[in-house]
């Protein structure tokens, strides 16, 4: 989908003026929560994509922001859970049990 | 009571049996109990000591203790079951089920920081034994290899409460 708004825009320069965000659809990332650690640590996404977590350890875990303005419930081993990110900015987050587990989410701009 | 005496006591049962049993060589039956059996006692810590304390930091931990171990066993008995077969009760799951009862009795008895420090403490010691044990003498011993990949697992999450449980006993300045 992404490439085949690219490789049209390629195609007629200047002759398609198309809205930035009817260029791209949103995306689904997946983050992996294993061995007490986020990968990747460092994700960045654009607005209206989404977050996929999954959890690979044995135990529990959650992703809480660090200000606690959105947090996914406790997924146990092979559970996962999405959450949506319309706003531009940087989303710092943790596991609420595991506090050494941190990450980010960076994002960008539609 | 300082750290050292603690882990002196809390290793004294584990310490005099862990020998004949490495030169017994457990089974794995006898591993699966002795694995699961520690994990049980440590939840029975992390439940006296959410009845007991109002630390923060103490009952944050015990909490943690509480899910993560009860997960762990919860993925043992799943595997068990998988393999139709049941652990095995040995002299080292009874020299750990008659020192944690001790224990308990002993941390029955404190209250307030005496109380946080002496299940912080002991919590350090418990780990570092347990996971000394599972490390040297379980996983290289057993021979089924869904167990073996648990307990490397297991071992993961039990090597960050070890670090969780040093952050604590460091935070409550224990001495």
């Amino acid at each position: 989908m992404i490439g085949g708004a690219l490789w049209g825009a390629a195609i007629l320069p200047g002759l398609v003026t198309l809205p930035a965000h009817a260029t791209r659809s949103p995306v689904t990332h997946r983050v992996v929560m294993e061995q007490f650690a986020f990968s990747p640590t460092v994700l960045h996404i654009r607005a209206g994509d989404s977050v996929e977590w999954l959890n690979r350890d044995l135990v529990p875990h959650t992703a809480t922001h660090s200000d606690q303005r959105w947090q996914t419930e406790p997924l146990n081993r092979g559970e996962q859970v999405t959450i949506t990110f319309e706003t531009p900015g940087t989303e710092t987050y943790g596991c609420r049990f595991h506090t050494a587990m941190q990450a980010q989410i960076i994002v960008d701009g539609p | 009571m300082n750290l050292k005496s603690t882990l002196l006591a809390a290793g004294i049962a584990l310490l005099m049996v862990t020998p004949a049993c490495a030169a017994d060589k457990m089974n794995d039956l006898e591993i699966a109990h002795t694995a699961y059996t520690a994990g049980a006692l440590d939840i029975r810590y992390a439940h006296l000591a959410l009845a007991l304390s109002d630390n923060d930091s103490v009952r944050e931990f015990a909490e943690t203790m509480v899910r993560d171990h009860g997960a762990v066993n919860d993925a043992a008995l799943a595997l068990l079951a998988s393999l139709k077969a049941s652990p095995q009760d040995n002299p080292l799951s009874q020299a750990l089920v008659k020192g944690a009862a001790e224990k308990r009795t002993e941390l029955s008895g404190l209250r307030g920081k005496a109380l946080n420090c002496a299940y912080a403490t002991n919590e350090l010691g418990y780990h570092q034994l347990v996971n000394k044990t599972v490390e040297k003498d379980f996983i290289p011993n057993v021979t089924v290899p869904e167990l073996k990949s648990l307990l490397k697992d297991a071992l993961a999450t039990f090597k960050v409460h070890q670090g969780h449980a040093e952050h604590m006993v460091m935070g409550l300045k224990c001495g």
